[in-house]
């Protein structure tokens, strides 16, 4: 149960410390490093990106001699990448590149702190804005913080970032969503920063952001997947005017805690093959729930006579949990809707300790993972009584309920496991023979979240 | 205030290795800072850091609710940093030796500031891993118990002893609503 009060004490306590984050920066990279994992410097696709399109830049300029309208479009590009690139926004570079996104240029000082915010974007209901803070001499953490006013619009933030760029001045981003209808003409947007890394203070600004001009267009296509477990069907596109799309499907789950996600979409016309999906966002839940919604997918923006869509789905499925009592062992548990299988040697119970030997397949990981995850992965198996009642309650099992056990993989050959359990934890299990006991075996945490092939979509 | 983009971590779940090395490069100053509320010595702090991106890594597959990736890597940094604390000795505490809580900590300096944390650190140690874990990260009694490996009915207690002697160093109603 977390205490705002005491939190907000340890929150400005830690953030008194001075600690050296570049250790763990290193030790972190040490580790992936030996993990096989080779790190990408980030920045340099952005240095590419910039020399790239500046190249790209002076080309059609030098060409905008002959072709006007080209350079006159190139012309009112700000310098690529200035502010949205630099945090890995791939939809605020689109709006960016495109001309599309809204100076700002407003300043506010107070603590001796400057804060310049520069440049914004609205595309649907997606607002991002970026700015500088000046004069930050002691940063404590590393987060800012802020509210919007009570006559703006409602707006979930969904990510934020700041990066130094000289000392005492960072660069800062943040990213969210409108929430409810999108305003027609004028957005209102009162942001108030209250604090930059640990530095507090007030920076008020009443900004009026611009809605980007929408157009919409039907879609029309279908798909069943996952043997009828989801079906899709297109309803459109809305188009933005800074270049970038809303591609709206809607959804229909067999199970409603499934959770169906798409990866890519490969829009296939006249055989050309191009990723539109933007892969930094999440999709838009535009309405429904449970069983049916209508999903949106931000795309960059999509040719005109799209024939064929090309998707590569992912599904995570619920199982639900299974029970057998001990007594029943040897036996081989199956998975209805996933592919686990627990294949179950004979129980013993001497002197209190339970012991389990099973072979596991069908998860989608390895052994090893499934061993060092957490500690704890084997956890799936938990023991209780005949006569357990669920109460509901995760965090309340009860004296006649076990769900912590030492695992350890005996094979890795044959994906043998053994699991011990000391049944003398609890008092309503500790005197129980073999056949009053049962186990519970809980999926949820135990597969990995299985790949799908790409499927097509055809468009009508 | 402190998402991480949860499209990212499904790119990890699905085996991205170059978006789980954006997703914990991220989290660098926040794991720093949470090693340090539990463990004092830098060695551990990074000893713990380490053996956490581990098992992250190896593990990131198995996380079902990619919103809840911060939490999850908590989880398993406090879990590390625990198992660091238990080989430690822990010094006793004495309250009254302890700086006393400036009446507001906005105006208060970085030394005031540092001084309140050293208080909270010198608190009994248990004590104030508990209620760290179940005040400040939001773990549930259950949890705490699988973390420490102490009965349930030993944390509440543990919980218990920790408020009063933060009330009693503090003076204040921290953990009254």
């Amino acid at each position: 149960m977390k205490n705002e009060k005491f939190s907000q004490l340890v929150d400005q306590l830690s953030a008194a410390q001075r600690i050296d984050s570049a250790k763990t920066k290193a030790t972190i990279e040490q580790v992936l490093t030996t993990s096989g994992v080779h790190i990408k410097q980030r920045h340099h696709r952005v240095i590419w990106t910039f020399v790239s399109l500046v190249a790209a830049i002076c080309v059609l300029t030098l060409s905008g001699m002959t072709i006007t309208p080209v350079n006159h479009v190139m012309a009112q590009a700000p310098i690529i990448g200035n502010f949205f690139a630099k945090f890995d926004d791939d939809l605020g570079t689109i709006v960016e590149t495109n001309g599309k996104s809204q100076k700002l240029n407003v300043t506010r000082t107070s603590s001796g702190m400057k804060v310049v915010l520069n440049s914004a974007y609205v595309q649907g209901k997606e607002v991002a804005i970026t700015g500088t803070v000046d004069g930050l001499d002691k940063p404590k953490d590393d987060w800012f913080d802020f509210y919007l006013g009570r006559n703006g619009v409602k707006f979930s933030q969904d990510s934020m970032d700041m990066t130094k760029i000289a000392n005492g001045r960072y660069r800062f981003y943040l990213n969210g969503q409108i929430k409810g209808a999108v305003p027609k003409n004028t957005i209102n947007f009162p942001i108030v920063f209250t604090s930059f890394k640990g530095n507090f203070g007030r920076w008020a600004f009443n900004l009026h952001l611009t809605p980007s001009k929408v157009s919409s267009r039907k879609l029309n296509g279908k798909l069943t997947v996952a043997n009828g477990d989801v079906k899709l069907k297109l309803l459109g596109i809305d188009e933005y005017a800074g270049g970038t799309g809303l591609l709206k499907i809607q959804q229909t789950k067999k199970f409603a805690k499934d959770e169906f996600t798409i990866f890519n979409v490969n829009v296939n016309v006249n055989n050309s093959k191009q990723n539109y999906l933007l892969a930094n966002y999440d999709p838009i839940i535009i309405s429904g729930s449970g069983k049916q919604q209508v999903v949106g997918y931000r795309v960059k923006k999509m040719p005109k006579n799209i024939k064929k869509i090309k998707i590569e789905p992912s599904l995570d499925k619920i199982e639900t949990s299974q029970r057998t009592t001990l007594s029943s062992l040897p036996l081989t548990i199956r998975a209805k809707r996933t592919s686990e299988v627990f294949k179950f040697k004979k129980a013993s119970l001497k002197s209190g300790k339970l012991t389990l030997r099973y072979y596991l397949t069908g998860t989608g990981s390895t052994d090893h993972q499934l061993i060092s995850h957490n500690g704890n992965a084997l956890a799936a198996i938990n023991i209780m009584a005949k006569t357990y009642h669920d109460n509901g309650n995760d965090s309340v099992f009860g004296n006649d309920y076990l769900d912590q056990g030492n695992h350890r993989l005996i094979n890795t050959k044959t994906h043998e496991f053994e699991s011990t359990y000391d049944l003398s934890q609890k008092s309503g299990l500790k005197k129980l023979k073999l056949s009053q006991l049962q186990l519970q075996i809980d999926y949820e945490g135990l597969h990995a979240v299985p790949k799908m092939k790409q499927q097509i979509i055809q468009v009508k | 205030m402190k998402n991480v983009k949860s499209r990212m971590v499904k790119r990890a779940i699905h085996g991205d290795q170059q978006a789980f090395a954006q997703l914990i490069l991220a989290q660098t100053e926040y794991l720093t800072r949470t090693g340090y509320l539990y463990l004092s010595r830098e060695v551990d702090v990074q000893d713990a850091i380490s053996e956490t991106t581990l098992i992250a890594f190896r593990s990131i597959g198995q996380l079902q609710k990619p919103e809840l990736f911060r939490t999850w890597l908590t989880k398993i940094l406090i879990r590390q940093c625990y198992k660091r604390y238990e080989e430690k000795a822990y010094e006793e505490y004495d309250v009254t030796k302890l700086a006393k809580l400036p009446s507001s900590l906005v105006g208060a300096t970085v030394d005031e500031k540092l001084d309140l944390l050293g208080g909270l650190k010198q608190l009994n140690n248990q004590y104030r891993q508990v209620l760290l874990m179940f005040y400040y990260h939001g773990l549930s009694i259950h949890e705490i118990s699988d973390i420490t490996q102490i009965p349930e009915n030993t944390v509440k207690s543990h919980l218990k002893r920790g408020k009063a002697q933060l009330k009693e160093w503090l003076g204040g109603d921290y953990f009254e609503e």
